[in-house]
């Protein structure tokens, strides 16, 4: 799957979780979205788990602040379009 | 800004069905946006929430939570792993918050692999922070006992053995009346450990649970919550025949019905046991049933299998009226509106028929299959009940005790030689004397209320910083009823002393009561210097039993002012009530002091 397929994935969810008006790119980060705090952090992990049917490992899901490096994670786990 | 409440219904019912953190998340933000829904009847509390984990996924969802059992709640959250400061320090931020209720939320995790460990240390640190906060408040504290670690997957580990060390010692150690013990086990053990622990979420967000068991937990904590505030049920009606035994006694015989133990029957026993657990918490209950009230005796005498004995009941309606008849006079009977009253019936005919007349009064689709019943009934949340105050236990007794006063006011005929008949005897005493059943009155109490002020303690000894507070308690030749009025007097000005609370059990109706405890109210008045006693009436949906109680009892109503009536009654002369030919007054003695030497 494409980083792009990956990204347009995502995007309803972040927009659910987050911000209805956010714009998902990979430039996207906890830093710049001052609605991404750590409760809907919490909450994104557990959607994008779910909805993408993916497993993320304590380390993963703790350093997971930067949309580009989750699109390359999500990619490596082969997410299946 | 507040919700209108058709946005409120389905807001609620949204909430109802949160499975996952998201949907809670999304519901507690729209509460927030809407504003707090504002229903004039409910309860308000102020909760405040600590403990030893990540609380904020809970704080966040408490006030859709409890909006959603009838109550609106403002909460303070204390920061991550604060609890013994908050509790240990009487002027913490949590203090400062003025709590009515206090969640000290612990998990294992922390206790077992922090500072503390040890069963013996972690009982003595809880022990002292609940007592410090007794101590520092007259919130009422809802402790969460700590829940079975991931490791407990045998009797034999040592997480079990540790686990039942913690509970059994904070179990001995925080028998007070205003803490409640909560043991989340039933809880995770339904939900299932399975999808309950996720070691992921600890690690990164000192969350000892899965995110998405938010909902499971939080409902959980506002069902004992509120059990703890106001029960939400009162009086259970119930219907016989395959309801409480299996099979019609009238067409099989009272030996025919089924309550085999080791069969069938042990569903309808089931169902016996739970009703009894919920009378020993001081529900009542009633017997609404289609029979021969003959056959009916004879399965209680005959049948020694059956738990509940005809002494349960508080009231019986056995005969072949419809059940909303029998209803209607249970309520009667024992004073009660439709608010708490939970009706069980086996056939759908009877739930539609008592659901048209009586929309208020809740039934429950009991399922077809009795294995199935205890279980639905327990998930309703309706029978979530915490709080057994000392009086609590022996209110069944009361009111069977109000049947045969009842009896004897037929006989009686005339009325004043009835009411001299019992002998009445009221105490008074400062409301300090008997704070539970005072915090308990003045959140339940509905009808017989002036003013529906919802006061907690703080709140109400403001109010009597220049006044007084009074409750009393009435015992007549049947009884005892208990404490069945308080009072609270503050004074507005030189000249006058306002009673701005005032209820009454509406046990004690139609008998003088008031007259009598309005005489001792301005005799004290006037003893402080008043030369007036302004009565005030707030009109509620619920309280116009009391509309015109001012007026009736002499007073003359003066100038409105907000949303309340006015009244005063001078108190020139000593004001002499009827009431005191039937009603003899006494004052609790005071505790004995220590002789000086």
């Amino acid at each position: 799957m494409s980083r792009e397929a990956v990204l347009r994935k995502l995007e309803p969810i972040f927009r659910d979780v987050i911000d209805p008006d956010l714009v998902l790119s990979e430039e996207v980060d906890a830093s710049k979205v001052p609605l991404w705090d750590s409760l809907k952090h919490i909450i994104l992990v557990v959607e994008i788990e779910v909805k993408l049917g993916v497993t993320l490992t304590t380390d993963e899901l703790a350093n997971l602040r930067n949309v580009g490096e989750l699109v390359t994670l999500l990619q490596d786990k082969g997410m299946q379009a | 800004m507040s919700a209108d409440s058709s946005e409120l219904s389905s807001l609620l019912a949204r909430y109802r069905a949160a499975q996952t953190l998201q949907q809670l998340a999304a519901c507690s933000r729209d509460h927030e946006t809407a504003g707090a829904p504002v229903e004039p009847d409910w309860p308000k509390i102020r909760l405040a929430l600590t403990g030893n984990y990540s609380i904020q996924f809970l704080a966040r969802g408490f006030p859709v939570a409890m909006a959603a059992r009838g109550f609106v709640a403002e909460l303070y959250e204390s920061p991550y792993n604060q609890w013994r400061a908050e509790l240990l320090q009487a002027n913490s931020p949590l203090f400062g918050f003025a709590p009515t209720h206090v969640i000290l939320a612990l998990s294992s995790i922390e206790l077992a692999y922090g500072s503390l460990r040890s069963p013996q240390a972690i009982v003595e640190a809880v022990s002292a922070a609940v007592n410090a906060a007794l101590k520092s408040s007259n919130a009422h504290l809802l402790v969460t006992l700590p829940e079975p670690l991931a490791d407990e997957i045998s009797d034999n580990s040592a997480a079990y053995a540790w686990r039942r060390a913690v509970n059994d010692g904070l179990r001995a150690a925080l028998a007070a009346p205003r803490v409640t013990l909560f043991d989340l086990e039933p809880l995770l053990r339904n939900v299932g450990a399975q999808v309950w622990f996720d070691e992921r979420f600890y690690e990164t967000a000192k969350l000892p649970f899965h995110p998405d068991r938010t909902p499971a937990l939080l409902g959980a904590l506002a069902d004992a919550l509120a059990g703890v505030i106001a029960p939400r049920c009162k009086l259970v009606v119930v219907d016989l025949d395959d309801t409480l035994w299996g099979g019609r006694a009238g067409d099989d015989g009272f030996d025919g019905i089924d309550l085999d133990p080791a069969g069938k029957g042990r569903h309808f026993l089931r169902l016996q046991a739970f009703l009894q657990g919920l009378r020993n918490k001081g529900v009542l209950l009633a017997i609404a049933s289609k029979n021969d009230p003959a056959t009916v005796q004879e399965v209680f005498a005959k049948r020694p299998e059956m738990m509940l004995r005809p002494e349960d009941f508080a009231a019986m309606e056995i005969h072949w009226e419809p059940k909303s008849s029998s209803l209607a006079h249970i309520l009667d009977r024992l004073k009660l509106s439709t608010a708490g009253v939970v009706f069980l019936d086996d056939n759908p005919v009877e739930r539609a028929e008592v659901r048209g007349r009586f929309p208020d009064i809740t039934v429950p689709e009991l399922p077809e299959d009795p294995a199935q019943r205890v279980a639905m009934l327990m998930r309703s949340g309706l029978f979530d009940h915490r709080l057994a105050t000392a009086e609590s236990g022996a209110r069944n007794r009361m009111y069977a005790q109000n049947e045969a006063r009842a009896a004897a006011q037929n006989v009686a005929g005339d009325y004043q030689e009835f009411l001299r008949g019992l002998a009445m005897v009221m105490e008074g005493s400062p409301l300090e004397a008997a704070r539970e059943r005072v915090g308990e009155l003045i959140q339940k109490t509905n009808q017989f209320n002036l003013t529906t002020r919802r006061y907690n303690w703080t709140e109400l000894s403001g109010v009597l910083r220049h006044g007084f507070g009074r409750c009393y308690r009435l015992a007549d030749r049947f009884g005892d009823n208990g404490i069945i009025s308080v009072v609270a007097v503050t004074r507005d000005s030189e000249t006058d002393a306002r009673i701005d609370l005032w209820l009454m059990s509406c046990r004690v109706l139609g008998r003088k009561v008031e007259e009598a405890i309005l005489a001792d109210i301005a005799a004290r008045a006037r003893a402080l210097g008043a030369r007036r006693l302004i009565g005030e009436y707030i009109p509620t949906a619920k309280n116009a039993l009391v509309a015109d109680l001012y007026p009736r009892l002499g007073f003359e109503e003066i100038s409105p002012r907000g949303g309340s009536v006015l009244y005063a009654l001078p108190l020139n002369d000593a004001t002499t009530s009827e009431s005191v030919n039937f009603i003899a007054m006494k004052e609790r003695a005071a505790p004995a002091k220590a002789q000086a030497g």
